[in-house]
């Protein structure tokens, strides 16, 4: 009976110790893991020299310029590895990278270890890859290069307080990547130009898109530009999944409830930031790890006001006094004037008309006496505009449209004109222009123009380039404070927009005089030619139709006054001729009637 | 258990100890065992709960570590198959968010780690219950792994589990025990190599088993006392129905040892028809017919003895007459011829036999009446033994025996009744000289505080095996064949015997062929008194051993009546 009990005690404790989950077991495999899926593109990134790629110091000058190009968190580091090893651990440079424009070629004195920059200071560019003009001023850098005992190469001894990125190296290094906010009335994406690193990956570069989206658009675009709603952040990566689909995960104050719009614009946000890389693959938008939706296709497109589906735009210009339509490559070109009808279309000395939905806004610049009047009109597709007349004091410049906040409707329509060397703004819904108080602005507006998205707007003031945003205030429009623009031409007499981020300029070469139009990217970045030199006379007008924005370059037509004399700026000038225009001459033609003051069908 | 011999001298001192340690501990358990080993033997219903307890444990416990483990396996199994869904999601997406890095360089990357980590974290329902993710490279060092909730998993994660998966590229899991800040728990640690384009790394998702380990210690607490409750309940059923069956037994067995105490109207109670009520049923008729029997038998056995009574007396008063009339033919014998005469002295021989007789069986049937009174004085023996050797002289001196007395030098005070005891003394003498052949008779006397002994040794032919508790019956007689006028009446041992229980003694028999014979009579000092033991042995000494003070401790022989 013992030994019974005994066995009854050892299976109660072989029980009690054998039920239940087991403290331990061995490792149980399961099978393989996940696979990796496809590889994604190449880098094609440029590779920056390195501190010991010369020992001429002119080319050591341009390499150190270099150094600060590509990933933003390893900026200082290539910096530091080109001073001498003393200086490394000191050198603590300010946030962001000053981009500069070498004026000419360093000065190096030969048997000297200095060499002066001098430069003209661009901006800074700062981690979201946002170009901060700064007040275009020319500098002095002194470099000291010399060669330090025991090692090879040369070193920079006594380094800038700053990085220093040239231009060039800017151009080379980066790609000017446009990423769009929607605008205050959530009618239209508006672009917020940024710089992306060649050297981040193709596969990381939707990641830090959506970080710049995060963080909201640039500080100057604030009040044109809105933010995406408050509290929304990027859940993880955005990475191409192994289906191809470029995968984006957001929290959910992304996509607010009470807004059934909210998801298409956010996707159409995306889709625009994201352009380059949905060009074969499809976006797959998930908030809060939810799958909302995968889109492909371009349905996106016409969120971007400054896309157009029609390649080759309307154009019209002023024969003796009244618009008349241009022949182009395509369009109807018997069709009428669009909402001026013939007892309007008399005396006319500039105008602009734009549409908006079934609207169509005109807005015309008219001789009376020995000044002139601006008249207003609204019509609907088809139909003559009735117009109202306000007086403008002295020269009175071209019209140009602006915002339509509730586009579409005949009161929708605002616009921009100068006068006297003031800037006015005038409604579509018949009341007087009003003089703009454009706080801290400069004095003596020569030309203004309004970019495609309506919110951002060029002003030539004091022969000088200034870029804000415009917003709709009450009555009339707004203008956020200027932001000056170093360009290489001086006195400056017209600006249109070329692009979504670019402007023309015609000025004054300042080392030849002559007169030159050229491209100039709004961050004064990048300026190229557009027409190198057009001899003496001043631009007085400047007319582009801006490219669209899913073809890369600059504007496709561009037009220009010299002397009274409207040219097409073609590979060269090409002087616009009444063979030019559509339909039948005027009865009483005659040399003075040429074409004048062209314009586009915005 | 005692230590070997060859081993050396201290080991066995040491041992020494040990051996009585052991000894008396298994004394020990053997005297604590005692009761419950009694009760084992003498109770069927103990035995059978105990072995139903037993067997019932065997099987309860059995089937409920069955039922145990296999919960436990089901427990396990149901949270790897959800841990392995969950993880099978996340790594997929740890690796969808690693594509975008190609360097394990990358600046980014712990970012992106960390990213993913949290995320993965925040979009768990095991998050709260204290899941842990971790990301890893384990061949990358300077590669920093994310944990979140930051703890260290060192203890979790074992190196068995790092090789497969980091390894051999597989999925696998493990439980294992460790306390990562919120008491030790078992965590079923779950691993997935997470492929990118640089290498590999680990993602591992440990989840507390805290709700499966508590469901399966309820479970076993459950089984555990459903099967104690179950055991105790067949336990309590195997004892009551043990009762059922045992209870009537054990009246049966009850009322057959009263039954056998003589209580012959004792009867079992009859309860239905079942087989126990047809039990007692039998029972009952067999202590009826045994009762009856018994009747008969004592009323016969009564009968048989008032007859001796009665007959004896009957026999008395013409034997009286007829002892007359033979006196005065025996005086007159010289005046008749020879022959005559001795037929005068046959008759008269004769007529003394016939009147001792006569006298035995009125003694013998006083004792079966039960009208035999001890007249119990206190006496010393030592003069009794005297008187008796004295009046045997003549037979003695006939016999050519010598009568050796052995008695104490102090007188032996004892209450008995001298008549009897003389009686009882003069018939052993008596019976030894006739027996002795010549050979000498020893008579020894011993007492101790509570009783007084008195063996008659003879060395004449002996006594058979098993003839020492013949000797004692009426008639009884060695040799058959041997002249009834050799002996006296055939009842004189019978009445001895019956004297000796009067008094509360023993009178013994023992004999050996060849040898002789020995018959020990033992008296208790004071009249009442039970006799516990003898002071003089029955068998007699081998030669060269001391005789007295070595007291016997056999049990009495019981004589039969």
């Amino acid at each position: 009976m013992r030994a019974a009990h005994s066995f009854a005690a050892l299976l109660l404790a072989a029980s009690l110790g054998a039920c239940g989950l087991p403290d331990r077991t061995a490792v149980v495999p399961r099978g393989p893991g996940p696979s990796p899926g496809i590889g994604g593109g190449v880098d094609t990134a440029p590779v920056r020299k390195s501190r010991g790629a010369t020992t001429d110091r002119a080319t050591f000058v341009d390499n150190f310029l270099q150094a600060a190009a590509g990933e933003p968190q390893a900026a200082a580091d290539r910096v530091r590895d080109f001073l001498s090893p003393p200086l490394r651990n000191g050198f603590k440079p300010t946030e962001g990278i000053a981009v500069v424009r070498l004026l000419e070629r360093p000065l190096i004195n030969p048997g000297s270890s200095e060499a002066v920059l001098r430069v003209q200071q661009i901006g800074v560019l700062g981690r979201t890859g946002i170009l901060e003009p700064s007040t275009p001023q020319l500098r002095e850098y002194r470099l000291v290069i010399a060669e330090v005992e025991g090692q090879t190469g040369l070193f920079v001894t006594t380094p800038p307080p700053v990085m220093l990125m040239s231009d060039t190296a800017l151009e080379l290094f980066y790609e000017r990547r446009p990423i769009y906010f929607w605008n205050a009335e959530n009618t239209g994406l508006v672009p917020d130009v940024r710089y992306m690193p060649l050297e981040t990956s193709p596969d990381l570069q939707p990641t830090e898109v959506l970080t710049w989206l995060v963080a909201g658009p640039a500080p100057w675009l604030l009040g044109a530009a809105q933010p995406l709603p408050e509290g929304t952040d990027k859940i993880g990566n955005a990475p191409v999944a192994a289906d191809g689909t470029l995968q984006i995960n957001l929290t959910g104050p992304a996509v607010p409830d009470n807004d059934p719009q909210a998801l298409d614009r956010l996707r159409w946000q995306l889709q625009w930031s994201l352009r380059t890389h949905l060009t074969s693959a499809a976006l797959e938008l998930k908030i809060d790890h939810q799958v909302r939706g995968t889109f492909r296709g371009t349905d996106y497109l016409p969120a971007n006001p400054a896309w157009r589906p029609v390649g080759l735009p309307e154009r019209f210009c002023v024969v003796g006094g009244r618009i008349r339509r241009m022949t182009t490559a395509a369009g109807n070109q018997a069709a009428p004037v669009p909402a001026v009808d013939d007892a309007t279309n008399r005396t006319i000395r500039s105008a602009a008309l734009a549409t908006g939905g079934p609207t169509t806004y005109a807005a015309l610049v008219v001789a009376e006496g020995r000044g002139s009047v601006l008249r207003v009109g609204t019509a609907a597709a088809g139909a003559a505009a009735s117009f109202s007349r306000a007086a403008l004091p002295g020269t009175v410049g071209r019209p140009v449209w602006a915002v339509t906040p509730d586009a579409g409707t005949p009161t929708g329509g605002a616009g921009l004109v100068v006068a006297n060397g003031r800037l006015w703004s005038f409604t579509s819904n018949g009341a007087d222009p009003r003089l703009i108080d454009w706080q801290n602005g400069p004095a003596g507006v020569g030309d203004v123009a309004v970019a495609p998205d309506g919110r951002r707007v060029a002003v030539l003031a004091g022969g000088r380039l200034y870029v804000t945003v415009v917003t709709p205030g009450e009555g009339g429009l707004r203008l956020g404070p200027p932001r000056l623009i170093g360009t290489v031409l001086r006195e400056l007499t017209a600006v249109d927009w070329g692009s979504e981020q670019s402007v023309l300029l015609a000025g004054v070469r300042p080392d030849s005089g002559r007169v030159a139009i050229m491209d100039v990217t709004i961050d004064g970045a990048a300026q190229s030619d557009r027409l190198a030199d057009l001899g003496e006379p001043r631009v007085t007008y400047l007319a582009a139709y801006p490219a669209n924005p899913v073809n890369s370059g600059g504007a496709d037509v561009v037009s220009y006054m010299a002397d009274g004399i409207a040219y097409d700026a073609n590979s060269g000038p090409q002087r616009l001729t009444l063979a030019d225009v559509a339909g039948p001459l005027p009865s009483a033609g005659g040399a003075a009637d040429t074409p004048t003051a062209p314009f586009f069908l915005g | 258990m005692r230590a070997p011999s060859w081993l050396p001298e201290p080991v066995r001192r040491v041992l020494r100890p040990v051996r009585r340690l052991w000894r008396t501990g298994a004394l020990r358990t053997r005297r604590s065992t005692v009761v419950a080993r009694r009760a084992w033997r003498r109770s069927l219903q103990v035995r059978v709960v105990t072995i139903t307890l037993v067997s019932s444990s065997l099987l309860v416990g059995a089937f409920g570590l069955f039922v145990a483990t296999r919960s436990a396996d089901i427990l396990l199994s149901r949270a790897t198959a959800d841990v392995e869904a969950r993880l099978d999601s996340k790594a997929q997406y740890a690796t969808t968010q690693l594509r975008v890095h190609r360097q394990v360089f990358d600046a980014r990357l712990p970012t992106t780690l960390s990213d993913i980590v949290q995320s993965l974290s925040e979009g768990d329902p095991g998050q709260s219950g204290g899941a842990v993710v971790t990301l890893r490279g384990e061949q990358y060092p300077n590669l920093r792994p994310v944990t979140l909730p930051a703890v260290d998993t060192s203890e979790v994660i074992s190196p068995e589990l790092v090789r497969a998966i980091a390894e051999r590229g597989e999925v696998a899991w493990q439980v294992r025990t460790a306390d990562l800040g919120e008491g030790r728990q078992k965590y079923l640690v779950y691993g997935s190599p997470v492929p990118t384009r640089f290498g590999q790394l680990q993602l591992y998702y440990l989840v507390p088993l805290t709700t499966e380990d508590s469901a399966a210690n309820e479970i076993r607490t459950t089984v555990l006392i459903t099967g104690l409750v179950l055991v105790l309940l067949l336990g309590i059923l195997a004892a009551l129905v043990t009762r059922l069956v045992v209870q009537p037994v054990r009246v049966a067995a009850r009322t057959a040892q009263r039954l056998s105490a003589g209580l012959l109207d004792q009867r079992m109670k009859v309860d239905g028809e079942d087989d126990l009520a047809r039990l007692a049923a039998s029972f009952n008729q067999m202590a009826e017919n045994l009762q009856r029997q018994i009747v008969r038998l004592e009323e016969m056995s009564r009968l048989q003895r008032r007859f001796t009574s009665d007959v004896s007396h009957e026999l008395r008063t013409p034997l009286t007459t007829v002892r007359m009339a033979a006196d005065l033919i025996f005086a007159e014998r010289d005046d008749f011829d020879p022959a005559v005469a001795r037929s005068a002295e046959l008759l008269q021989a004769e007529l003394d036999r016939f009147e001792d007789l006569l006298t035995d069986l009125l003694e013998i049937s006083r004792f079966d009446a039960g009208f035999a009174i001890l007249d119990a004085e206190p006496t010393d023996l030592v003069p009794v033994v005297g008187r008796v050797v004295e009046r045997l002289e003549g037979l003695a001196e006939r016999a050519g025996v010598v009568v050796e007395q052995r008695l104490p030098a102090e007188p032996v005070i004892a209450e008995v009744d001298p008549r009897r005891v003389e009686r009882v003394l003069r018939n052993l003498v008596g019976n030894a000289v006739e027996h002795s052949e010549g050979r000498p008779v020893i008579i020894t006397m011993a007492c101790d505080d509570a009783a007084v002994a008195v063996t008659v040794r003879d060395h004449g032919v002996g006594l058979k095996p098993g003839e020492e508790k013949l000797v004692f019956n009426r008639f009884w007689r060695a040799d058959p064949s041997r002249a009834r006028q050799t002996g006296g009446t055939g009842l004189g041992l019978s009445i001895s015997v019956e004297d000796a229980r009067l008094h509360g003694g023993w009178l013994e028999a023992w004999g050996s062929p060849g040898e002789g014979a020995v018959f020990r009579l033992t008296l208790p000092l004071r009249a009442g008194d039970r006799l516990a033991s003898s002071p003089l042995r029955l068998e007699p000494v081998p030669a060269g051993q001391t005789e007295p003070g070595d007291r016997t401790e056999d049990a009495p022989v019981e004589v039969a009546p």
